[in-house]
């Protein structure tokens, strides 16, 4: 069985279909025509609360089903000549099956913008109003714009690598997220002057941060990884 | 037998496309909720009409029916492995131009197990392509294909735009003839003719 027109199928069929394959199959699918696009977007079923996580390190948008799967597209920096093409967001990329990973490989020039694409692509695609999670180093920051614009600060930002101090400040004063979850801070890096309200602070384990920061900051979830525990242990933390 | 029935032994006459009738037992045929909703308590009078399909697709989504009749009822699709090997036998010995028959057949019959078999074969079948090669199998026309038959159209539209204009231009010389006055038709043809002299002299 080499071919068959689906779409002279009658439609409540064809809704059946779609409704049925799998995520990964959806993406590539929807790639065919504008046609296929609409038909995906329109009888894909809704209460599948899928989520959407940026990931600024890795250069993927990863797509979390409920059962804890993960769907990707990555964005790599170039071209590829022997990659189809496909029209993503009005920009006409190659993509290719990942070798790494259950995805897609996607090839942009600026991989800011492929990152950007591919969020409102498959946002768009599957019904998420917004990204869930948002992972950003040094050079993938502008992301925080985009997502400030579509969103306000309704996510939760993840900070791992390193930045500076300067960066530090610019990123809570201008991004100050819902949930953030920090690992590359300076160490004692005064949060709580910057950043005086939050609903959820994720300290990881290799950042120190000082209690008097803590007790200062109006915090509705605080979960302190391990050395900080550790460190809050000879230093009982005691709530004012 | 076209008469209401409760008990699974008591057949129904179907008709195909072709005129052909054939049984179907009342078992297999009460798979079929557009069945049950317009037959099975008042009855039929003669044959059941399903004419808009061929008796080999008929014969072959009742032979899906009567097999399925003990069968527990449809609850979700079925992992690829969980098809019993009759099931794959069934939809293996099936061409292209059967399958699509049998699909349509079963969604007008409103038989929901087997469209439901169908519709996840179909998505089987496009797992782990690219694209293009989904373009292939759901036989889209490509992109290249596209541009070819927007640029035909193009064509189309300006040629059509020109035989129009044409139209309109004819119209509406034979309308001005008709409608200007004589003195006034009079004075038109002049100033035309001493455009056509005063160009015809700076060349």
């Amino acid at each position: 069985m080499s071919a068959l027109p689906i779409l002279e199928l009658p439609i409540l069929v064809l809704m059946k279909i779609l409704r049925i394959i799998d995520v990964e199959t959806v993406i590539p699918i929807s790639l065919c025509s504008r046609k296929m696009y609409h038909l995906v977007k329109t009888f894909r079923d809704k209460s599948d609360t899928l989520r959407l996580k940026m990931d600024g390190i890795d250069l993927r948008v990863q797509l979390a089903t409920p059962d804890g799967n993960y769907h990707e597209v990555e964005v790599v920096a170039g071209t590829s000549e022997t990659a189809e093409r496909v029209k993503i967001d009005g920009h006409l990329v190659p993509i290719d099956r990942s070798r790494k990973h259950h995805g897609w490989n996607t090839y942009w020039d600026d991989k800011v913008k492929g990152m950007q694409s591919i969020m409102e692509y498959l946002s768009d695609l599957f019904g998420i109003k917004n990204v869930t999670t948002i992972i950003v180093t040094r050079g993938t920051m502008r992301l925080l714009d985009i997502l400030k614009e579509r969103q306000e600060n309704d996510y939760e930002l993840v900070i791992y690598h390193q930045l500076s101090e300067k960066e530090s400040h610019f990123i809570l004063e201008n991004h100050p997220a819902k949930v953030l979850r920090i690992e590359g801070f300076s160490h004692n890096f005064p949060i709580a002057k910057h950043l005086k309200s939050i609903d959820s602070l994720i300290v990881g384990s290799k950042l120190s941060i000082t209690l008097d920061d803590l007790l200062d900051m109006d915090c509705v979830e605080l979960v302190l990884m391990e050395t900080i525990s550790d460190w809050l242990e000879h230093r009982p933390y005691k709530p004012r | 037998m076209t008469s209401p029935a409760s008990s699974s032994e008591v057949k129904y006459l179907i008709e195909s496309s072709e005129g052909n009738t054939f049984d179907v037992s009342g078992a297999a045929l009460r798979q079929s909720n557009t069945f049950n909703a317009m037959f099975l308590n008042i009855g039929a009078d003669g044959p059941i009409p399903f004419t808009d399909y061929n008796e080999a697709t008929l014969k072959k989504v009742f032979e899906y029916c009567e097999h399925s009749v003990n069968e527990e009822n449809y609850s979700g699709p079925k992992h690829q492995d969980d098809l019993s090997k009759w099931d794959l036998n069934f939809f293996n010995e099936m061409d292209q131009k059967m399958f699509i028959d049998v699909i349509n057949a079963s969604n007008f019959l409103d038989i929901e197990r087997l469209t439901s078999y169908c519709c996840e074969r179909i998505a089987r079948m496009l797992r782990g392509k690219n694209t293009q090669e989904m373009i292939k199998v759901i036989t889209l026309p490509t992109a290249e294909e596209l541009e070819a038959k927007q640029k035909v159209e193009e064509k189309k539209a300006a040629a059509a735009k020109k035989v129009a204009e044409k139209a309109a231009e004819t119209a509406e010389k034979t309308e001005t003839l008709e409608e200007l006055p004589v003195q006034q038709l009079v004075q038109t043809t002049r100033n035309k003719l001493t455009r056509k002299y005063l160009s015809f002299s700076n060349e």
